[in-house]
Order: structure tokens, then C-alpha cells, then sequence
């Protein structure tokens, strides 16, 4: 049996729980948003690790980082979640490797939008995409990231070091294209 | 440091994750080193658009409706023990109804059936007018019980569906040739909602209409994306006062909570949960009590 609020001090421990954790509830909508792609999985996966994060609110360190701790239960969910539906990627090799060989560092075009941004991330890989968001967009620090995603923390700064370059190295491909176009529409 | 290595750990730099040593290094380097800089800038410059183009997209943000209705459910399993204490001390009366019946029945035997019969008085009949709800403890009038079911067909039939077989009328209108009560009724119920949910709770639309035969003052609202119905009807004195709003009941994913005052009956009807549906009757309660108050002065 699910271990609710009760007792008592039912009233004083929600208070807590809503001065601490419902403050958070827009940015776990976000993370959850970019995790698992739709809104109605989203929303599910936020009412989820809501749900848990009250009933195992007794575990949380006062003082501590909230949202980090909320987050580190939704990717938990999650992960079951995945595993459930027998859809745990593993990274490979090969896509450490396609990172790794990525010998220069390209410069970021002046005259990106956002939509181009959003556009260049999704196109690199979830498992470098995942730490790039949690680190640039949510600034969870590496040992916060590690303890989300269960993997060490050497591989969060590998994976970041690779998943920044890649998404300039996109960024860089995208000016490029349109570049050509640009040029190609002129010339016609 | 070479710029290198400086490349290596730029990203590091910029996320504070560099011992202290080492972000002298950095520094040191970066002073002489103007490409290095640049390349600093450039790489501050990127994590900042993406981090402004992820939380400014659309898909970043939370729907409004489905943060409330969580925040709702959250808050109610605070308050569900509670509701159990209830039953379970609703269970304790039960027992105890149970044992001094069980002595009766001894005293009975022992002190002989004559002496019985004129101790033990019939008993109240039960009210046929009035039921119990099987998960609360506040008595419903069965009236209330009764209408409800014509305020959620309102509600679908008029606020939803726009599916009304007679045309309704204004509130003006029906001030004039029905009853007095109509006039100003909407501004009395969006007053007080706005004054406690703020401007965000808007009016779709209020006029008198007919469903089932029930003729219903019906203010039609709408806040965060959810459509609300408040209904007053008419009641006849016969029927019990039910001044405190309570829930009265579901119709598949709506609830519905209602209340009595001065020969009416309102009901709010929405597809939230019942406790927010009370928490829009308890908040338009006193405003509509005072409304009829000042239409009944009037007259």
C-alpha cells in the first residue's frame, strides 16, 4: 500500500510540500516536455513524480535543491516507464564515437532564431540532447546530472563536452544550408 | 594552458564546474589570448539563446488548466484521511446503534414484553424527502438531488452543446415578464469570483433557458480553459433549507455543488473537481444570497 499524507501533521507537511515542491511544477512540465517529446505523456509524467514526490516527501533534505531531487524521481519513473515499454536505448559505440570525431569547432552563425536552436537540438542524439538540456537550459550542476540519469559523472561531462560540439557543429550546417539556398533563390 | 586545452574545458567554465585553480588558469589565459575570448563569448552567447529559446517555446509551457486541477488532486489526498475518520467514526455510531439494540432486545427478554411495549416508542419515520449520499456525511435534500440531474443537462445541453430546444431569453427579459431576480444576477456571480480568483475568470454568456421543463437563470464562465455553469432555479417552501453549499453529486467527469436560499436553488456544474467546484459555490454563496435579499426588499 502507497504510503500517503496522514496523520496529524498532514496539514503542516502539505504546506511544506507546497512552499517547496509546487513552485517547481512549470519547470518539471518543461524538462518532462523535452524528455518524453508529447504533452499528454508529459503531463502524465509530471502528475507521476508529483504524486511520488509528496508521498516520499519525509526523504527529502530540507535545504537542499528540490527541483533537483524532483527531477531525479521523474527521470526514475521515466526509465521504468521506458522499460515497460521495452524502449531503453542504449548508447552505443558508435555514437560516442560520431561525436568524438568531430575535429573542429565551428562558430556559431550571428543570425539564428530560436526555431533554427530548437531545430539543431533535436536533431543530435536523445542521450547527448538530455545532458545539454539539463545542463545549459536547467543548470543542474554535473553531480545533480549524474544522480538524475544514473550514469557517471564522467560520462555527463563527456557527453556534454560531444553534445554541445555537436549542436554547434549543426548550428554551423543549418547557417550553411541556408546560405546555399539563399544564394540559389538569387541566382534563379 | 594552450587554447587547447582551453577549448576542453571552456563549457566547464562557463558552468562553474572547474576547481578553483583551474578557473585561474582560465582567466590567466583568456586575458592574453583574444581568440580564446572571443570563442568564450560566442560559446556564453549560445547556452544563453538556448536556454531562452527552450524556456520561451510554447511547448516549454504548462497548461494552465491541467496545473490547477493537479494542485486540486494533490490538496484533496491531504483531505481524504480526514473523509475516512469520518466514515470510520460513522462506522463506531453504527456499532454502537447495533449493541444497545442487541440489549434492548435482552431487557426485553428479561423484563417481559408489556413493559417493553410501552417503554419503546415508535421511531421517527425516515424523511422521505431527504437522502444520504454514501461518501458524505452532510444530508442532501432530495430535491436538490433531483434537480442536479437537470443541471448537468444545462450544462451540457446549453454551456457545452448549444443544444436547447427552446431559444432562451435574455436576463433583462426575463427580469421583466419571469421574475425580478434575473436582473443583475451574472454581475453578482462574475463580482465575486473575480474579487477572489481575479480577472481571469471571464462571462461566456448568461440568459434564462428551459431544459426538462426546468426553467434555469443560467451564468455561463469560463477560467483557464474550463467552462463553468451557475444555475438558479426555483424551489418550493416545502423543500429543506440547504443554506451551506455541499457537493450533490457526479455525471461522468462533471461535478456539480449546490445550495439553497429564499425560495432558489443554485448549482454550480463543471468538470473539475468536486472540491473546486465548492470552492466556486462557498466563493458565489453570499453574493447570491445577498442578490435575492435585495430583490425580495425590493419588491
Amino acid at each position: 500500500m502507497l504510503r500517503m499524507f496522514n496523520g496529524k501533521n498532514d496539514e503542516a507537511r502539505w504546506e511544506a510540500f507546497e512552499v517547496e515542491a509546487v513552485p517547481h511544477l512549470q519547470d518539471l512540465y518543461r524538462i518532462a516536455r523535452w524528455m518524453v517529446g508529447g504533452r499528454e505523456d508529459a503531463e502524465d509524467l509530471v502528475q507521476e513524480t508529483m504524486s511520488e514526490a509528496m508521498r516520499s516527501f519525509h526523504n527529502y533534505e530540507r535545504g537542499t535543491n528540490c527541483r533537483a531531487w524532483m527531477t531525479k524521481i521523474m527521470y526514475h519513473l521515466n526509465g521504468r516507464r521506458l522499460r515497460k515499454l521495452g524502449r531503453v536505448k542504449i548508447v552505443n559505440d558508435t555514437e560516442e564515437m560520431i561525436a568524438e570525431t568531430i575535429a573542429f569547432t565551428p562558430s556559431i552563425p550571428p543570425t539564428l532564431t530560436d526555431s533554427d536552436i530548437i531545430s539543431a537540438l533535436m536533431r543530435i542524439p536523445d542521450s547527448f540532447r538530455q545532458i545539454v538540456l539539463l545542463a545549459d537550459v536547467e543548470e543542474f550542476a554535473y553531480k545533480e546530472i549524474a544522480e538524475m540519469v544514473q550514469i557517471p559523472i564522467g560520462t555527463v561531462m563527456s557527453r556534454l563536452h560531444r553534445g554541445r560540439k555537436l549542436l554547434r557543429m549543426e548550428l554551423s550546417d543549418y547557417e550553411q544550408e541556408r546560405g546555399k539556398r539563399k544564394a540559389g533563390v538569387l541566382g534563379s | 594552458m594552450n587554447c587547447r586545452d582551453f577549448d576542453e574545458i571552456a563549457d566547464s567554465y562557463l558552468s562553474n564546474e572547474l576547481l578553483v585553480e583551474t578557473n585561474h588558469e582560465v582567466i590567466r589565459h583568456i586575458e592574453h589570448c583574444r581568440e580564446c575570448r572571443e570563442l568564450l563569448a560566442e560559446r556564453r552567447e549560445l547556452r544563453a539563446r538556448l536556454q531562452s529559446a527552450v524556456r520561451e517555446a510554447d511547448e516549454s509551457k504548462i497548461d494552465n488548466a491541467f496545473s490547477l486541477r493537479l494542485r486540486g488532486e494533490l490538496r484533496s489526498r491531504v483531505e481524504r484521511p480526514a473523509r475516512s475518520f469520518a466514515r470510520l467514526r460513522f462506522a463506531f455510531a453504527s456499532v454502537a446503534v447495533v449493541l444497545l439494540a442487541i440489549l434492548g432486545i435482552a431487557l426485553f427478554l428479561t423484563i417481559g414484553r408489556k413493559g417493553v411495549e410501552q417503554a419503546a416508542q415508535p421511531s421517527e419515520p425516515a424523511d422521505a424527502n431527504v437522502i444520504i449520499p454514501p461518501d458524505e456525511t452532510r444530508i442532501v435534500p432530495a430535491f436538490l438531488v433531483k434537480v442536479s440531474q437537470d443541471a448537468f443537462d444545462d450544462h451540457i445541453n446549453c454551456a457545452l452543446s448549444h443544444n436547447l430546444r427552446e431559444l432562451p431569453i435574455s436576463l433583462e427579459k426575463a427580469a421583466r415578464t419571469v421574475d425580478a431576480v434575473n436582473l443583475g444576477f451574472d454581475r453578482s456571480v462574475i463580482q465575486a469570483l473575480q474579487e477572489k480568483f481575479g480577472s481571469e475568470v471571464k462571462l461566456v454568456k448568461a440568459h434564462y433557458c428551459v431544459i426538462n421543463g426546468r426553467h434555469f437563470t443560467h451564468v455561463v464562465i469560463e477560467e483557464a480553459g474550463r467552462t463553468m455553469s451557475v444555475l438558479l432555479t426555483k424551489r418550493t417552501d416545502a423543500d429543506p433549507d440547504a443554506a451551506d453549499p455541499m457537493p450533490c453529486g457526479t455525471s461522468g467527469d462533471l461535478t456539480a455543488a449546490c445550495f439553497s436560499s429564499g425560495g432558489y436553488a443554485v448549482f454550480v456544474v463543471s468538470n473539475s473537481l468536486e472540491s473546486e467546484t465548492l470552492l466556486v459555490a462557498n466563493t458565489i454563496a453570499g453574493a447570491i444570497v445577498d442578490h435575492i435579499g435585495k430583490v425580495r426588499v425590493a419588491a
